[in-house]
């Protein structure tokens, strides 16, 4: 035999044992499996060591937290004082543990279950993307083949460097998508599906995958809507019923995450300025490039040997879903940079406003070409095995097509594995942390660069960042003999009896009524046994009377019990539905609508008991101003300079004020803006602050807030809102002439100025206002 | 179990198993007294300079200042336990006891025990 028929008899031998394994579950998730494991391979090898990285010390410490609530303390994960002076655990949005891969932490500690998470996950995605393609249309061949390009893509080689193991929960993204898809086609299991799914989503936490997972869903639902308006209505309102019920059941079995998280942003919101975008060759060599260091290439990778088999699949009609899915994704990954944005437009949704990086929409484009390229090679595969085909010309180009677009997946599986090698290879790995002796808990000053070597000290970083501006208190302290005090001196004393994550207890002797304040933050679901729980600038207190007082306080949030009670509510209807599926696969009566949305309505029920008890203040306290006053005030401090420039928007600059006007080469003065905001204000606005020295390098602060607090279209109109921004003056400053000019910006709307209508006393400039001039001595 | 789903069982397996042996490499010995001294004093002597130096990186901006104070202050740590052949987390741990016990720093400036309360930059 020639070598040509050796190479032809080998391939046909290899398709027809690939399509042997893609009919053939346990062989299939077993060739998944090693998919999986070639690719984890270098993290599983590396799964005892410590990531360095800034952002995996924060992310991990939520884990390690939650771990150690559970085992160590025998408590739910709810309160976390570890971090930032104490933050409500169960709330943080970037938490990942309400997921079932916590069991791999909490079996086998943080760093091997990080490892492992991310092994089980892309197994779960080959086979979610394997089930999304068959049901968009592609072969079991072409959906094999497509399933490694979307769950093996660059982002899930680039997040486990950098601990965004959060960003594994996109893998859930086809699974999620095949169950709104299969909901609609009326299917029961498919509302179990997507309750699932989701709320496995949720509750692996990040602030992407969810949010980005939903639009997909909304799109699946949309794409149904047009293709079946004109000739099936009866479907398509009973289709779009069965969607809602998943949506809802997903809602309700997520609730134990979302009620939290919703809190935790309501109480801090995330704010997010700025107007991101990338150009299209950016965009090119982030989804098609291999990876290169210092560059963004290969953040995304899928590579060009994707582009043989999507562009088959692009010719087939019922693709143009899938093409639109393209369009609009790549269209949301250039952000700012294309007008109009559509990226823009998405931020004016409520959640979506803090959505940072467009380019990450270039993950469910990831998942939209898998499944194109599998319904390529499904529709080259189709062609060539029918019988009209198999003769001539047609049938040499048609397997000619069909070949080389398979083996153009099979090769690109090659650098899909290998990204993932590459990107293990450049993380910063120490060995894990020492437990050090058993020691009372203390709060230090800390270093979140280092966040995970204080926990297994027993000690808390103040040092913190998050996404968003976790409530934290000023009067934390990292220097005390003891986090418990009275603060009243000579009042009394205070003994610590017991002491865990959601649960102090203390003895207090108090000759006089007298508050007792603990080294940590207050949080609206702390409780006390005697006195009252009070915030003081944030930290948290207990005003007692006189007398002795055998004091526990326990953290209890209304939230985390009333998520909790829904969820396990919303459980027990998954469980009932998926049973009901097996003797009634769909949905197909009025009866069996109506059945349904009693089912999907019974988590409401301790959902409205929990709501309808005593409200919760968000905040008990004003916003304050870095050097401790209130924000919104009544008026003008006496010594204001008053401006009274008039902004477009409604918007009053009314005085600018430095807390010292000759001030010192290498010291602190700040700066005060007194804003003033009419009823109506635009919603998105930002103030930006040019530093402008006679000589030298420009500086700005640039801000949403007011004061770092206060956002302008949630504070009151027609009062003084004040807007204190430090300054250092650094040494170089001497005898230069500073000038800062002050003005107002639509931070998501293009980042376009608001127009000064009336300077005021203040000089004008290009729509800014000249706040204050100085020359330090 | 069914056999078919033996391969499957054997590569989870096999990936478990990879995870579990992976090795810790051995610890840098713990630092004694003497030494955790020497690191508190290494790292807080310097403390004034470094956040002079951070204010200068964000004059405005009083979270971020403090930040880019700790990698600095958790940078210096890292490079002294490696010289010292000491493990880091004891390096942290002298810089908490000594803040806590007031060591002598060498600072010209008391030591901040607080931290300005997190706000992250919305606009990067």
């Amino acid at each position: 035999m020639s070598p040509a028929r050796h190479l032809l008899t080998f391939v046909g031998g290899s398709y027809r044992t690939a399509r042997y394994v893609a009919q053939n579950t346990p062989l299939r998730l077993a060739l998944f499996a090693t998919l999986a494991l070639a690719a984890a391979w270098p993290l599983l090898s590396s799964a005892s060591m410590l990531n360095e990285f800034r952002d995996a010390h924060v992310l991990a410490h939520y884990e390690t937290a939650a771990r150690d609530s559970v085992l160590h303390w025998h408590q739910a994960p709810l309160w976390d004082p570890y971090y930032c002076g104490g933050m409500y655990l169960l709330g943080t949005p970037q938490a990942r543990f309400l997921s079932p891969t916590f069991l791999f932490t909490l079996f086998f500690g943080e760093a091997r279950g990080e490892a492992l998470t991310a092994f089980a996950m892309m197994i779960v995605g080959l086979e979610g993307t394997f089930r999304y393609a068959r049901d968009r249309g592609a072969t079991r061949f072409g959906a094999l083949l497509a399933a490694p390009l979307f769950a093996l893509s660059g982002i899930f080689a680039v997040s486990p460097g950098l601990g965004w193991i959060g960003f594994f929960g996109f893998e859930l993204l086809p699974w999620l998508a095949l169950g709104v898809r299969r909901a609609l086609a009326r299917e029961r299991m498919a509302i179990v599906l997507t309750a699932v799914a989701a709320a496995w989503c949720v509750g692996f936490g990040g602030t992407y995958a969810a949010p980005i997972a939903a639009l997909w869903c909304a799109f699946e639902v949309a794409e149904f809507v047009v293709t079946r308006a004109r000739r099936d209505r009866l479907g398509l309102v009973s289709g779009i019923g069965v969607a809602a019920a998943g949506a809802a059941l997903a809602m309700a079995l997520a609730a134990v995450r979302l009620w939290p998280i919703m809190q935790t942003l309501a109480d801090a919101p995330r704010m997010i300025g700025g107007t991101p975008g990338n150009t299209w060759p950016v965009l090119v060599r982030m989804f098609f490039f291999p990876m290169r260091p210092e560059t963004d290439n290969g953040e995304f990778y899928l590579g060009f040997w994707v582009v043989p088999a999507a562009l088959l699949g692009l010719s087939r009609r019922r693709s143009i879903g899938l093409s639109v899915a393209v369009v609009l994704c790549a269209w949301l990954a250039a952000g700012y940079e294309v007008r109009p944005s559509l990226f823009a437009a998405l931020r004016e949704l409520p959640f979506y406003t803090t959505l940072r990086y467009p380019e990450r929409f270039l993950i469910p484009l990831g998942l939209a070409a898998a499944t194109l390229a599998g319904r390529g090679i499904s529709l080259a595969e189709t062609y060539a095995r029918t019988p009209h085909a198999r003769g001539g010309r047609r049938r040499f180009v048609t397997l000619a097509a069909f070949t080389v677009a398979s083996l153009a997946i099979v090769i690109d599986v090659g650098p899909l594995v290998a990204q993932h090698a590459l990107h293990a290879r450049e993380r910063w790995l120490s060995p894990p942390p020492v437990a050090g002796e058993a020691s009372p808990f203390h709060q230090a000053r800390g270093s979140r660069w280092a966040l995970e070597y204080y926990e297994p000290m027993q000690r808390g970083s103040l040092s913190c960042w998050e996404a968003y501006p976790v409530p934290q208190s000023p009067l934390l302290r990292g220097d005390l003999k003891s986090e418990e005090r009275v603060v009243e001196p000579g009042a009394g004393t205070v003994t610590e009896r017991s002491w865990s994550p959601n649960a102090i207890d203390l003895d207090v002797t108090l000759s006089r009524p007298a508050t007792v304040a603990v080294n940590q933050n207050w949080h609206s679901g702390w409780r006390s046994s005697v006195g009252e729980v009070k915030s003081d600038h944030g930290l948290l207190t207990v005003a007692l009377p006189e007398g002795t007082h055998a004091l526990s306080l326990r953290f209890e949030p209304r939230s985390a019990t009333g998520g909790a009670l829904v969820s396990l509510v919303a459980a027990a209807v998954v469980v009932f539905l998926g049973v009901r599926a097996r003797r009634a696969p769909r949905v197909s009566t009025l009866r069996d609508g109506v059945v349904l949305a009693l089912l999907v309505a019974t988590p409401l029920v301790p959902l409205v008991a929990m709501a309808a008890g005593p409200s919760q203040k968000t905040s008990p306290e004003p916003p304050l101003t870095p050097d401790g006053r209130p924000v919104v005030a009544e008026g003008l401090d006496e010594g204001a300079v008053r401006i009274d420039a008039k902004f477009a928007d409604g918007v009053v600059l009314e005085a600018a004020t430095l807390s010292n006007p000759d001030p010192a080469a290498a010291s602190d003065v700040n700066l005060e803006l007194d804003w003033r905001r009419s009823p109506q204000v635009d919603p998105g606005l930002g103030i930006f602050v040019h530093i402008e020295p006679s000589s030298g390098t420009a500086q700005n602060g640039d801000h949403i807030l007011l004061s770092g607090v206060l956002a302008p279209e949630d504070a009151p109109p027609d009062k003084t809102l004040r807007d204190v921004i430090p300054l250092f003056v650094p040494e170089d400053a001497r005898g230069k002439t500073w000038k800062i000019w002050v003005g107002l910006w639509h931070v998501r709307r293009g980042g376009s100025r608001v127009r000064v209508v009336d300077g005021g006393h203040a000089q004008v400039d290009a729509d800014r206002v000249l706040a204050v001039s100085f020359v330090p001595r | 179990m069914n056999t078919a789903w033996v391969p499957f069982a054997g590569v989870c397996a096999l990936g478990l198993g990879r995870a579990l042996t992976a090795s810790v490499p051995p610890q840098p010995p713990a630092a004694d007294d003497a030494q955790r001294r020497e690191a508190f004093r290494y790292v807080a002597s310097d403390e004034a300079a470094e956040r002079r130096e951070a204010a200068k990186t964000f004059p405005t901006d009083l979270w971020s200042r403090d930040d880019d104070f700790h990698q600095r202050e958790a940078a210096k740590a890292r490079d002294w336990a490696r010289t010292h052949h000491v493990r880091f987390g004891d390096a942290l741990s002298a810089v908490d006891q000594g803040l806590r016990e007031r060591w002598p720093s060498g600072s010209p400036t008391p030591l901040v025990a607080t931290v300005p309360p997190c706000r992250p930059r919305a606009i990067y």
